[in-house]
């Protein structure tokens, strides 16, 4: 018993070692090529100028006192980041290690355990998502006057809604690192398009009910549709969604954690399916200059 | 030969029919270079036609979900209309900042760029044919993303003028281009800043330069601030040749038309002077054929 303690402790401390050192390595690459100061302005003026597009959409339109409905838009956009951060961290190093650094068979060839890999190097992507929501949620709050904060105290429930959506995202960006395995010109469009169409079908700035009715039945199979909605329940205090007001908080979380599990499934098996396909045709280090 | 100047030319030593001749024999390999560069552009897009349904379908999610967002809070249907021409307006701005300004990086990356260098042609006509190359590979993206938008969302465009719009479009392009190709000058001495700074100025300029919604709204001077990016001028433009009153218009169009032929001829030279300076401090520097930076 105390042996197979030891093993699976050691089995723990070196994956967690093997995840600091991803982490570090992706945080590296994605901030070292200029100074921390550049680096920070840059990591916000992008989601910032993406939130400011949907405040003039609302001003245009003369909606801008729908304060309710613009919090609803503003904070499915702002945590939409985190969909969209760690999806494409985990997938694209696949892309960037094989093709631009030419690393990935060192990777494969060395100690470092793939799939622990590939989620150090997205930390580095949640850390710039969390600085990112950080300062929307901020300017969100203050400078534009929304009522965003964490309404009827309910801290845990959002921390596990957010934490679950972040481990689909993670896994689906698993998923998507194996199709890059083996494709040579699509992986990279593949895994934005995906997160196109998760933007979309979530009701990330819209609520739902303006989709085609086939549409939102596709959208109540999506993690994210119940991810977002269980934030801006927590963070706007309301819904202005009718299609998702059925839903209690429970169901929200219930549907969300099924989801969740469903997707690291798929994720995996999509992974170790196409990994044996890498393997058995030799695509390790193809390059396909695309 | 690359600074385009011929000691014979140049002396007004030659008679007529022989100066003719000589400079056809200088620009006529700067021809052929720009064509070879823009087939390799036009013959890929349409070779792996799958790519085609990715770069129309993924930038029409973005746009779809705009255009949602008007729905969903009752805006005024033209304004569905702004949504689907900034969406396939996108389509250029992107071309022009990953497939012209950081089309030098990728071309270090794959070896091409010394080759660029060393060929007896100016790098003028490889930008030239680049850029034309881009313009004719995202017409046919755009083209579809407007064919998607009136079929899928029912747009009615009521063109008030059309000499107007396509003149609009026509000195649109030549300076966004030439804009293009000025900042692939300036991307040499970059690294893996290239890829960051394309990165940063996607939604940043899609909100200054009113992708989907009026510019008018931003107020004068942060408008005029945006009238550095052509489509600024040129979608504000193209939208009140489109939609007559309901677009919300800044200034005229006829002057925002002006503005963009003074902007066209302003990057253009840009581009030339950019090349020659950026790339002999590349060179000083030791940077062009430098990668993994």
């Amino acid at each position: 018993m105390r042996a197979v303690y030891a093993k699976w402790r050691g089995a723990l401390r070196s994956a967690w070692a093997d995840f600091v050192w991803a982490a570090w390595l992706g945080w590296q690459i994605d901030s070292n090529w200029t100074d921390p100061w550049l680096f920070a302005v840059y990591s916000i003026i992008k989601p910032v100028s993406s939130s400011l597009i949907l405040v003039v959409m609302f001003l245009v339109a003369g909606r801008l006192r729908d304060a309710a409905g613009l919090a609803y838009i503003f904070a499915g956009n702002a945590f939409f980041i985190y969909v969209s951060q760690v999806l494409l961290g985990v997938s694209w190093t696949v892309y960037v290690d094989r093709e631009e650094y030419r690393t990935l068979k060192y990777v494969y060839l060395g100690a470092s355990r793939i799939i622990t890999y590939l989620l150090g190097r997205a930390f580095a992507n949640f850390g710039i998502a969390t600085m990112s929501v950080a300062v929307l949620m901020a300017f969100g709050r203050l400078v534009l006057r929304m009522p965003l904060r964490v309404h009827d105290g309910r801290w845990l429930y959002g921390l596990v809604v957010l934490m679950l959506g972040i481990a689909a995202a993670a896994a689906l960006g698993l998923g998507l690192a194996g199709i890059m395995l083996v494709t040579a010109n699509h992986g990279s469009i593949i895994s934005e398009s995906l997160a196109g169409v998760l933007y979309l079908l979530a009701g990330v700035v819209f609520p739902i009910d303006v989709l085609p009715s086939w549409l939102q039945k596709i959208s109540l199979w999506v993690p994210f549709t119940y991810w977002t909605e269980g934030l801006r329940r927590v963070l706007v205090g309301t819904s202005i969604s009718q299609s998702m007001a059925r839903f209690s908080d429970t169901a929200i979380l219930a549907h969300l954690a099924v989801q969740t599990a469903a997707a690291v499934v798929l994720g995996l098996l999509v992974y170790a399916v196409s990994e044996r396909v890498m393997r058995s045709r030799g695509l390790i280090d193809m390059l396909t200059e695309h | 030969m690359t600074d385009g100047s011929m000691p014979g030319v140049a002396a007004g030593r030659m008679t007529s029919p022989g100066r003719l001749a000589a400079w056809w024999r200088l620009i006529e390999p700067n021809l052929r270079a720009a064509n070879a560069r823009a087939y390799v552009r036009i013959v890929g897009a349409n070779r792996e036609l799958s790519w085609l349904v990715w770069d129309v379908f993924l930038p029409f999610l973005g746009t779809a979900a705009y255009v949602f967002i008007y729905r969903a809070i009752n805006a005024p249907p033209a304004f569905t209309g702004f949504v689907i021409l900034g969406g396939a307006m996108t389509g250029y701005w992107l071309n022009t900042l990953w497939s012209m300004a950081s089309q030098f990086y990728w071309e270090r990356h794959t070896g091409n760029l010394e080759m660029f260098f060393v060929a007896p042609v100016s790098v003028m006509s490889i930008l030239l044919g680049m850029a034309v190359g881009g313009m004719f590979q995202t017409t046919i993206r755009s083209a579809l993303t407007v064919v998607l938008g009136i079929v899928l969302f029912h747009v009615h465009f009521e063109v008030y003028s059309a000499a107007g719009l396509l003149l609009s479009f026509i000195v649109t392009m030549v300076a966004l281009y030439g804009l293009g190709m000025m900042m692939s000058s300036l991307y040499l001495l970059y690294g893996r800043e290239a890829w960051h700074m394309s990165n940063l100025l996607q939604e940043p300029i899609y909100l200054l330069s009113g992708f989907y919604f009026p510019v008018r709204a931003l107020g004068p001077w942060l408008a005029a601030l945006a009238g550095g990016i052509p489509l600024t001028f040129g979608l504000d433009a193209m939208r009140q040749f489109l939609f007559g009153p309901a677009a919300m218009g800044w200034l005229g169009p006829w002057w925002e038309v002006a503005i963009l032929g003074g902007e066209s001829a302003i990057f253009l030279w840009g581009a030339r002077w950019a090349l020659d300076y950026m790339a002999r401090l590349a060179r000083q520097e030791g940077r062009l054929t430098l990668r993994w930076q």
